[in-house]
């Protein structure tokens, strides 16, 4: 049986261009394919497709340690795009609007509406795969496990075992229909979760998601704006590191913020990625700011540490285990 | 051309048709999405001082595009005299120089050091019972994230999470 009800209608109305006609297409048929069948590239790809241009609408759960944030998440397109929308659903309001151009962060408590135009991927869940499906599996081994029902639809787990020492070993569940990524879990080396989130109801809307388009608060008159754009740089200074203590990690990218009053970049943003996780390292002058952290510090998956090198500060930070961030951090020196 | 008619959409003032055609041009070209994107940022601050950038740099860079456009004569006025050419504008085109105006006044202002909120401070202030004060703490008990300048690096860096700056750090 080729694809579903439920997936034909949710294709359909992403279809506008020949892009989101190939996109679809290839979910479809991939969908044709029943999941135990699937090769590993295959499951990477089609998780990646149908986070990128299925639309659909849902709650998801969000736990980093012993905190856990519930979010509403609406996903749908307008004109050639894909929007998503995360609106918090406890705790003091906020509205995060993603497209190919822009985030913005609405805090309508505080009137503070944040724009960021860097135009950098970010592994944002269900979005887990930011990096092509041959760099995932060249840093990770996918095994297919059992069945499992998640947000009242049938889903596959799969294991992610890293290749390398340094990362987490995770969980995810797929839905079978579409690929979408319903769960994932980053587990510490005694199996505990460190960092997980999973959809609680999920549905993929026969009609137009029009919410998808705008944001509940399209009136910010006298609110404050904040530009956290940074821009890429391709020239600068460059740094290594000792690769084993960041084996499979390739940097994509290098960015830089300006500061207003000295028209001076302040922060510079060098960015690894192995396909899923990201690693930061911020070089801010000791002119500017001081260490951040006093020692490895982390939260759920995510763990950071501040040091001097030469006449500058860096910041690590990186979705990766603290000791192997510590490890990383220590061999970080200007090249030249 | 367009970008007049992107005004006049923006105006209320094409045909249904028109708007259609209009708006999915701009959606699908990100360069005159940008475009209105940086208008209708302009036409809130004309309207509302006080919605001035913390950063110049996004002040700026809209100025110094709308500083450089092109002051067009309408069609009309190319096909009069010369004298009554040299007069007209296009009114789209004053409203352009006003914005252009407006925005390199606003990116002059000197903003006073106690007028600069950081991002961090701004939000963690919403956040109900967020400590002002960093708390040195053992490994295994968490601290309260609360330096901004942190808050600013994490919000770069991303993460799964949407909320980077009330979290607990370890």
């Amino acid at each position: 049986m080729i694809g579903s009800p439920r997936l034909l209608r949710s294709l359909a109305i992403t279809v506008r261009s020949p892009r989101g006609c190939a996109a679809a297409v290839a979910v479809y048929f991939l969908a044709a394919v029943p999941a135990f069948a699937l090769t590993p590239q295959q499951v990477i790809e089609k998780a990646q497709q149908a986070s990128q241009s299925l639309s659909f609408q849902g709650s998801f759960v969000h736990q980093q340690d012993s905190v856990l944030h519930t979010s509403k998440i609406t996903q749908g397109r307008r004109g050639n795009d894909m929007v998503t929308r995360v609106q918090a659903l406890e705790g003091f309001r906020q509205e995060v609007v993603r497209d190919p151009v822009e985030t913005r962060t609405y805090w309508p408590d505080k009137r503070v509406v944040k724009v960021d135009q860097t135009g950098f991927k970010r592994s944002v869940f269900p979005m887990l795969f930011i990096g092509s499906a041959q760099q995932v599996l060249s840093n990770y081994e996918l095994k297919q496990g059992s069945a499992l029902r998640i947000a009242n639809l049938e889903s596959t787990e799969y294991e992610l075992i890293p290749k390398h020492a340094g990362r987490w070993p995770m969980r995810i569940w797929v839905d079978n229909q579409t690929g979408l990524i319903l769960k994932c879990q980053k587990l510490a080396k005694d199996q505990r979760v460190v960092e997980q989130a999973a959809f609680t109801e999920l549905s993929f809307s026969a009609k137009a998601i029009p919410a998808a388009a705008s944001t509940s608060h399209s009136d910010i008159k006298n609110w404050k704006l904040h530009d956290a754009s940074m821009v890429r740089v391709e020239t600068g200074p460059e740094l290594k590191f000792v690769p084993d203590t960041l084996r499979g990690f390739l940097q994509v990218g290098v960015f830089e913020r300006i500061a207003p009053d000295t028209k001076r970049p302040y922060v510079r943003r060098y960015v690894f990625s192995d396909g899923i996780a990201t690693v930061s390292v911020f070089v801010q002058p000791k002119s500017v700011s001081g260490p951040l952290t006093d020692k490895v510090r982390h939260r759920g998956a995510l763990s950071m540490l501040s040091r001097e090198m030469s006449e500058s500060w860096i910041t690590v930070m990186g979705d990766i285990p603290p000791d192997a961030l510590a490890r990383f951090a220590q061999t970080i020196e200007w090249k030249n | 051309m367009e970008h007049e008619k992107i005004s006049a959409w923006m105006d209320g003032e094409l045909e249904a048709n028109e708007s259609s055609d209009i708006a999915a041009r701009v959606l699908a070209d990100p360069g005159l999405r940008s475009r209105w994107h940086h208008w209708h940022l302009a036409g809130d601050v004309l309207r509302s001082p006080s919605l001035a950038s913390q950063s110049s740099r996004l002040a700026s860079r809209v100025s110094a595009q709308l500083a450089n456009e092109p002051i067009h004569l309408s069609s009309l006025a190319s096909q009069s005299s010369p004298k009554r050419g040299e007069f007209q504008r296009s009114r789209k085109m004053v409203y352009g120089v006003a914005i252009a105006a407006a925005f390199a006044f606003v990116s002059l202002i000197a903003i006073a050091p106690q007028m600069q909120t950081n991002l961090g401070e701004l939000v963690a202030g919403a956040v109900p019972g967020a400590s002002t004060q960093a708390v040195l703490a053992q490994p295994a008990t968490p601290v309260i994230l609360s330096d901004p300048r942190l808050s600013e690096l994490l919000e770069a860096h991303g993460s799964m999470s949407i909320r980077t700056v009330s979290a607990e750090v370890r």
